[in-house]
């Protein structure tokens, strides 16, 4: 609340904004508990309205892309799980299907429909601790504690085939690190039905709760508009009305094979956003199960990929649906083993960069609710 | 369709792209003062900013920008050639979008936009004065590949 605060933002500034004697700046962040990471908004508000707040971000900046263009191919492979670790099985699965499609790498069926089995269900973890902490941030405990069972039991299942429980590296060129049993099938089918069931009890439990639901509707609305102009994707698109997914627009391993809804909603707000990743997670139940019911026999890897990838000149640019929406890869390879440029444009940084419009004019405990549900990973946003 | 919307690009170059391997539908190339009449004309036609960056090749830095439609998937790639000391107009007051993507560009890379409102740094220290994208940029030894990723292709 000092002048020694205030480092990022100069004088005039400060004028034009028109900080008076009845305003003040306050630091939310970079180390405070509703963030979920080291991120810092800088407000500047009247009283308990906000007047200005300014995203101040880079606190875990790592270099990746660099990183990227120091490295092999197959090298940068943990890298990904390391961006967004709620979401890392579909970034691995991302990468591998990016540098495939640059370096012309064939996959086995059997091996896109593993990774489509484990990044759905990657994505059910990622919105279901996204459902977990959301409501902890507005207040309620104990939906935390429900959830982080049913997490705990993606992670067994996941921990299973991949080894690891959250920074998983998974998918190899080509195709899987290690083929999935009758254990992981069997466990996953439970999952499922015994999940179906949970979802009811959420409906009852939180969907219906009044103080829940004054503390979203309205709160945090996103136009239409607004989200094309600050290209805004995932469920913060879709629940302004737009139905834009990747999954469905731009299809990628077997996603057409598969049959599912894109869900929507209708007013943008925080409440929609909720709803939104809801109705996500039973698609992804519908997935998973298709995917198991369907899953072919036959290899799970090419074997015939080389050691060290040296990909043709060329570059690639791939899109896929992360948990929190549109992620881009951009390659660009000279034929050495170690590629030329790399780009990562990650749906977290959009979508962080629309909240101080958002904010604006607001009171201070709605930024929780606005930017908790705007589902923000941190080291997503910095790379 | 896309000859028509070629035209109206009015590119230097057209490259030749299949989308199943590179991932765009139309690839050009066009002038640097072109880029702010190109961006307001996909703006008025339904065209979000997907992606902006930069490839530093030499002598000359390569702008990449992706544009697409939410309706159905419809990728435009508009590419810039700029030297070291071009300036490039900024899209930020036609995309909201392109804002903190060009302070990120300009951080990383170095590249200049005419009309930006705040090319402070984004994600490095607030005094940092490299780039760390170019590659001139000297990267410190322990960070580097082992030898035999560096080695030639056998």
């Amino acid at each position: 609340m000092t002048e020694g605060n205030i480092t990022s933002l100069d004088t005039e500034k400060k004028v034009a904004s028109g900080l008076t004697e009845q305003t003040f700046w306050l630091n939310m962040g970079p180390q405070h508990p509703a963030t979920h990471g080291v991120l810092r908004i800088v407000l500047h508000l009247d009283g308990e309205r906000v007047v200005e707040a300014e995203p101040v971000i880079g606190y875990v900046h790592r270099g990746h892309e660099r990183m990227g263009e120091t490295r092999g191919y197959a090298q940068f492979l943990p890298n990904n799980s390391r961006m967004d670790y709620l979401g890392a099985m579909t970034y691995n699965h991302a990468y591998c299907a990016a540098v495939e499609k640059l370096a012309g790498i064939e996959v086995p069926p059997r091996a896109e429909y593993i990774r489509v089995i484990t990044s759905e269900f990657n994505r059910l973890s990622s919105h279901l601790l996204f459902l977990g902490a959301y409501l902890m941030d507005l207040g309620a405990f104990t939906p935390f504690l429900y959830i982080w069972e049913e997490r705990e039991e993606i992670n067994d299942i996941l921990n299973h085939v991949t080894g690891s429980r959250l920074t998983y590296c998974y998918n190899r060129f080509g195709g899987v690190h290690k083929d999935i049993d009758d254990q992981f099938t069997a466990g996953a089918r439970a999952y499922i039905k015994r999940q179906r069931k949970r979802f009811k009890m959420y409906d009852k439990l939180v969907t219906g709760n009044v103080i829940f639901q004054n503390r979203t509707q309205g709160v945090g609305a996103i136009t239409p508009e607004q989200a094309f102009n600050y290209g805004v994707t995932g469920p913060c698109l879709r629940a302004c009305g737009v139905e834009y997914d990747i999954r469905k627009k731009e299809p990628y391993s077997v996603y057409s094979e598969v049959e599912f809804m894109i869900p929507t909603g209708r007013n943008g707000d925080a409440f929609d956003r909720y709803a939104v990743r809801l109705a996500e997670m039973e698609q992804s139940l519908r997935i998973i199960e298709q995917c198991l019911d369907r899953l072919p026999q036959g290899a799970y890897i090419n074997d015939n990929v080389p050691q060290y990838l040296a990909p043709d000149p060329g570059e690639v640019f791939f899109a896929f649906e992360s948990p929190r929406g549109e992620t881009n890869i951009f390659i660009v390879s000279d034929g050495s083993r170690i590629p030329y440029r790399m780009h990562w444009k990650t749906p977290s940084y959009t979508n962080l960069s629309i909240l101080a419009e958002l904010v604006r004019g607001q009171f201070i405990a709605d930024v929780i609710s606005i930017m908790g549900s705007l589902d923000l990973v941190i080291p997503e946003i910095d790379k | 369709m896309s000859k028509e919307l070629i035209e109206e690009l009015a590119p230097v170059e057209v490259h030749d792209v299949d989308y199943t391997k590179a991932g765009s539908h139309v690839d050009v190339t066009v002038e640097p003062d072109q880029v702010h009449r190109v961006a307001e004309w996909l703006n008025g036609r339904g065209y979000f900013l997907e992606d902006l960056t930069a490839v530093d090749r030499g002598s000359l830095r390569e702008m990449v920008y992706r544009f697409n439609q939410h309706i159905e998937a419809h990728r435009i790639t508009i590419r810039v050639n700029l030297g070291p000391e071009d300036e490039v107009d900024t899209i930020s007051d036609i995309y909201a979008a392109a804002n903190w993507q060009e302070r990120e560009c300009h951080e990383f890379l170095g590249v200049k936009f005419k009309g930006h409102p705040d090319l402070r740094r984004l994600l490095l220290p607030e005094d940092a004065d490299f780039f760390p994208l170019r590659k001139d940029f000297k990267v410190p030894p322990e960070a580097l590949a082992p030898e035999y990723y560096q080695e030639e292709n056998d």
